[in-house]
């Protein structure tokens, strides 16, 4: 009785965290929408033009722009939720003063809007190459919601683990950010994997984002099927991860709750 | 019903030094009675206000709590500063499950903010945000209020107001507060518990604890 008590009350109070967070995100402010489709569009040009001018050919499928929309949603979906971790607290450390409202509830509120948020990006994405007379026939949508589950587990352990370490080495801040450019070229938003030869491909295929974006690919298309990416790796990954990143929060919630930290 | 059982805390002060504001302490809280907390500055009386509300956590021990109690209602308050006065009262009638268009009616008749409940709580000056806590702690119904040093704030209408709207409370609703404005604790207080820093101390005598504390803070530290 309690629990379901207590579930109905986490459920509210997450409701009510995500109301707010759309509304000083997308209602008052005309460019949250905005950016959130400019994001993928301007990868998506960008890599438009680099294929078009070393005239290379899309590598699965026959548009560029295609290829890079599903490399780069699951990439955004990646890092904007591992951000959104690291940053909900400190966002909305007033409302910490209602008892009812935990850190996890925050970082719940957020990461749920930025999947809401990239799934209707995609969606429209979709519905504008439709109308471009793109021939669109998801292979397998199953698979590509459960590599996004994954991809969201995956960020936020390493959001909640990022948050520890900034909070005793703030420098660690920026170390992360120039490891996360490195990581964005190597994690196959405008490759696939058999692009590489098999001795660079097996150091390249520890990064799991690169594993998880092959899958979605292999989901998404039906004309594309790799056998380089390893599911059982990515879930052990992605699940490990996250269990790390939840036992850390668990040990740092007091520490979150404190007044003037 | 408040009680603690076994509870310490402590901050972490600069340089590796601890503060602590209870050691071990185990406390019955006196029910439906109006409580004053005296004590130093940094002795923890908010802290103990957050204790209460369980915004924050003790370092051991448990506390055991029932009925409906507010959030502490004072400056370093619950409203997001980025969001506008309405923005927050819907927030809190969420998490609260309580009518939001009644709510929001009593706010702007009680809190006499005007055109300003739409705007963000950051261009609120300190007497405004409390003014808002309070008409919004009013519209949603607790049994124990926690109060932390906003009593007293506005002009003497609104301090009228506060005052009336706390008698009409007083069969259903008591209250827990921390002032610094003796003259309000006298006000308010059935029972006064003083903070000695790692201990708590009730007084059924409100003038008694007040002469307590007036040589505990006379005191050098």
């Amino acid at each position: 009785m309690e629990l379901i008590q207590a579930f109905s009350l986490q459920r509210k109070v997450i409701s009510a965290l995500v109301l707010r967070e759309v509304t000083s995100r997308y209602a008052n402010t005309k460019l949250g929408f905005f950016w959130a489709l400019f994001e993928p569009f301007a990868h998506i040009t960008i890599f438009m033009a680099i294929f078009t001018i070393i005239n290379r050919p899309a590598p699965v499928g026959e548009s560029i722009g295609l290829f890079i929309l599903t490399g780069i949603v699951p990439w955004l979906l990646y890092t904007n939720t591992v951000n959104a971790v690291m940053s909900a607290v400190a966002g909305n450390k007033a409302l910490l003063g209602y008892p009812q409202v935990m850190p996890l509830d925050i970082v719940l509120a957020r990461v749920l809007l930025e999947f809401a948020t990239l799934f209707l990006v995609m969606l429209i994405f979709l519905g504008v190459a439709l109308n471009f007379g793109f021939d669109i026939k998801i292979d397998n949508f199953l698979d590509m919601l459960t590599v996004s589950g994954l991809i969201i587990l995956l960020a936020m352990g390493v959001g909640f683990i990022n948050t520890a370490i900034i909070d005793f080495l703030p420098s660690y801040k920026s170390i992360y950010n120039a490891l996360s450019m490195p990581l964005y070229f190597s994690s196959g938003i405008f490759f696939t994997m058999d692009f590489f030869s098999s001795d660079v491909l097996s150091f390249l295929a520890y990064n799991p984002i690169l594993n998880l974006i092959e899958w979605y690919r292999d989901a998404f298309y039906t004309e594309f099927s790799s056998n380089l990416f390893d599911k059982e790796y990515a879930v052990t990954v992605a699940l490990t991860v996250f269990g790390i990143g939840l036992l850390i929060e668990r040990l740092m919630r007091k520490r979150a709750r404190q007044i003037g930290r | 019903m408040i009680e603690f059982r076994n509870v310490t805390k402590s901050y972490d002060m600069n340089e590796g030094k601890k503060n602590t504001i209870l050691d071990n302490v185990s406390f019955k809280f006196p029910e439906k009675k109006n409580i004053g907390v005296l004590g130093v500055n940094g002795a923890g009386k908010s802290t103990l206000l957050r204790l209460i509300a369980g915004s924050e956590y003790p370092d051991s021990g448990r506390i055991i709590r029932k009925g409906r109690y507010s959030w502490p209602l004072g400056f370093s308050g619950s409203f997001h500063g980025n969001l506008t006065g309405i923005e927050n009262l819907r927030f809190a009638c969420r998490i609260y499950n309580a009518n939001i268009e009644y709510v929001t009616e009593y706010v702007k008749e009680f809190s006499e903010l005007g055109n300003y409940i739409n705007e963000p709580i950051k261009t609120y000056s300190s007497g405004m945000q409390s003014r808002l806590a309070f008409a919004l702690s009013m519209a949603i119904d607790f049994e124990v209020y926690l109060v932390d040093e906003i009593m007293g704030v506005g002009d003497k209408g609104f301090q009228e107001k506060c005052k009336v709207a706390f008698e009409d409370k007083r069969k259903t609703s008591s209250i827990i507060m921390v002032s610094h404005a003796m003259g309000t604790i006298r006000d308010y207080s059935d029972v006064v518990i003083l903070l000695t820093g790692e201990h708590l101390e009730i007084y059924d005598d409100v003038d008694l604890a007040i002469k307590d504390y007036e040589t505990i803070s006379a005191a050098p530290r």
